[in-house]
């Protein structure tokens, strides 16, 4: 399969879950469907590197919090240039919205570092060794960090209530 | 590990509407951002190659003094040892391409250098605004001084001197580190193509000459020409809802429709004029409910966008 090929097919495959990860950082909706775009487009870019590296997954969800670094510390350039402009009619988005916030006040408690190690434990499905490696961590702070990630988790109130019936 | 949080998660997670991925374009902006990273590389190997060039030249007691920026200093009108042949000026460039999406802020300024021989646009009364171009665009000095600006093709969309109006957004130039970008200041990212504001004429008040508007813009006929009797194609900025109009090269207005914004959702329409008597101009344009009837208008200092 060519780079292209290559691309295409993980791209989406892992659309989904690297928007997730964007609102579990922190995002909003819209803000991590521009996150997950970024973060593909630069691992375009350099394709044939990824696609070399030891861990793709690794490599792309360590693009995906350099970006969402990025773009914390230089707001202004927060709308980046898309191929479909937004200007269209679309159906109502309160229940969008509802969803978007029921997970970002469930997590509003989680320190940033601690949101980076669940989207790679819990989203990218890395192991601690390789999650440790992506953060510069040793892989006892990972193992706490998630720990106290997942115990905060389970203390929110707003995780079981966020939940459509 | 304690599954029960974490199963709750994927739950709430499982319920974020995730729009589908734009592989397609993905892939044309990926290509795109190859393109420009490559174009980059080509450059910086060619200032490269210059640099050791005219630090060869200096090092063998030769007489070309470092450039500004702009890479114009010393290319003064007359002096014999500048050369015949126009200068390309170090020019910072955003990347934006026709067809991206872009901001809508608008800048003006008349086409010009600073004494470092970076592009500038004048906006008069000592304010100047620094800008970063879209992809492609280059610039070169002539050795009489003269900037030209140029196109992703190759052609000249504005020379010094000229008025310019173009869109964008104003942000930080903390992206894109350049010589001739203020450090810190704000600058315009231009995101439209470039195009030429007319001179105002002395009888032509700010509105009617659309000066910090969208006059520039207003390409119908019937904007500069349209006597009674006559039919023309019309261009109607709406940015700020549709009120008035650049008619016959003067200001006509109308019953305010939308609200505040474009009734269409398009900041220009386009339709067609027919001025059925001296006062009184019939548009049409596709998306409006029916026909728009536009009387002279007087200036109305408060309103801006026009």
């Amino acid at each position: 399969m060519d780079d292209d090929g290559d691309f295409s097919a993980y791209a989406g495959a892992r659309w989904s879950s690297l928007v997730r990860s964007g609102v579990v950082l922190g995002c909003t909706l819209d803000e991590a469907h521009d996150l997950a775009q970024t973060t593909l487009l630069r691992c375009y870019t350099s394709w044939s590197r990824v696609r070399r590296a030891d861990d793709r997954d690794a490599y792309v969800y360590r693009v995906l919090l350099n970006c969402h670094r990025d773009s914390r510390r230089r707001r202004w350039w927060g709308e980046r240039p898309t191929d479909t402009l937004p200007d269209r009619a679309s159906a109502d988005p309160t229940g969008d919205v509802d969803a978007a916030d029921a997970v970002r006040r469930a997590l509003a408690d989680l320190s940033p570092a601690h949101r980076e190690v669940v989207v790679l434990r819990h989203l990218a499905q890395l192991s601690e060794q390789r999650t440790a490696a992506v953060l510069g961590l040793a892989p006892g702070t990972v193992k706490s960090r998630l720990a106290r990630a997942l115990a905060q988790l389970a203390q929110s109130p707003h995780l079981a209530e966020g939940r459509r019936p | 590990m304690n599954h029960q949080p974490a199963d709750l998660l994927d739950r709430v997670l499982a319920d974020l509407p995730v729009r589908p991925a734009s592989v397609d374009g993905l892939l044309r902006a990926g290509r795109r951002a190859r393109r420009r990273r490559r174009t980059a590389v080509v450059t910086g190997v060619a200032a490269a190659t210059a640099l050791v060039l005219a630090g060869t030249t200096i090092g063998l007691g030769g007489a070309g003094g470092a450039g500004g920026p702009g890479g114009r200093a010393g290319l003064e009108a007359g002096d014999p040892a500048a050369p015949s042949e126009p200068a390309p000026v170090d020019l910072p460039t955003n990347g934006w391409e026709p067809g991206d999406a872009s901001r809508l802020a608008l800048a003006t300024g008349v086409l010009g250098l600073d004494a470092e021989g970076c592009v500038v646009l004048d906006g008069g009364a000592g304010s100047r605004t620094y800008a970063t171009w879209p992809a492609g665009y280059t610039a070169e000095v002539e050795p009489g001084g003269a900037v030209h600006l140029r196109d992703a093709d190759g052609d000249e969309v504005a020379r010094g001197g000229q008025r310019v109006r173009v869109g964008g957004g104003y942000g930080s130039a903390t992206r894109h580190p350049h010589p001739c970008l203020p450090s810190g200041a704000e600058v315009f990212h231009v995101q439209s193509d470039v195009v030429l504001v007319p001179r105002a004429r002395a009888t032509d008040g700010p509105d009617a000459d659309g000066e910090g508007g969208a006059g520039v813009l207003l390409d119908g006929a019937g904007n500069e020409t349209l006597p009674v009797g006559a039919t023309a194609p019309l261009t109607v900025f709406a940015h700020c809802g549709l009120r008035f109009a650049r008619i016959d090269a003067t200001l006509w207005e109308t019953d305010e429709r939308g609200n505040g914004s474009s009734p269409t959702g398009s900041d220009l329409l386009r339709g067609t004029a027919t001025r059925t008597a001296e006062d009184r101009v019939v548009f049409t344009s596709t998306g409006l409910d029916g026909p728009v009837v536009f009387q002279p208008a007087e200036p109305d200092p408060d309103h801006v966008c026009f």
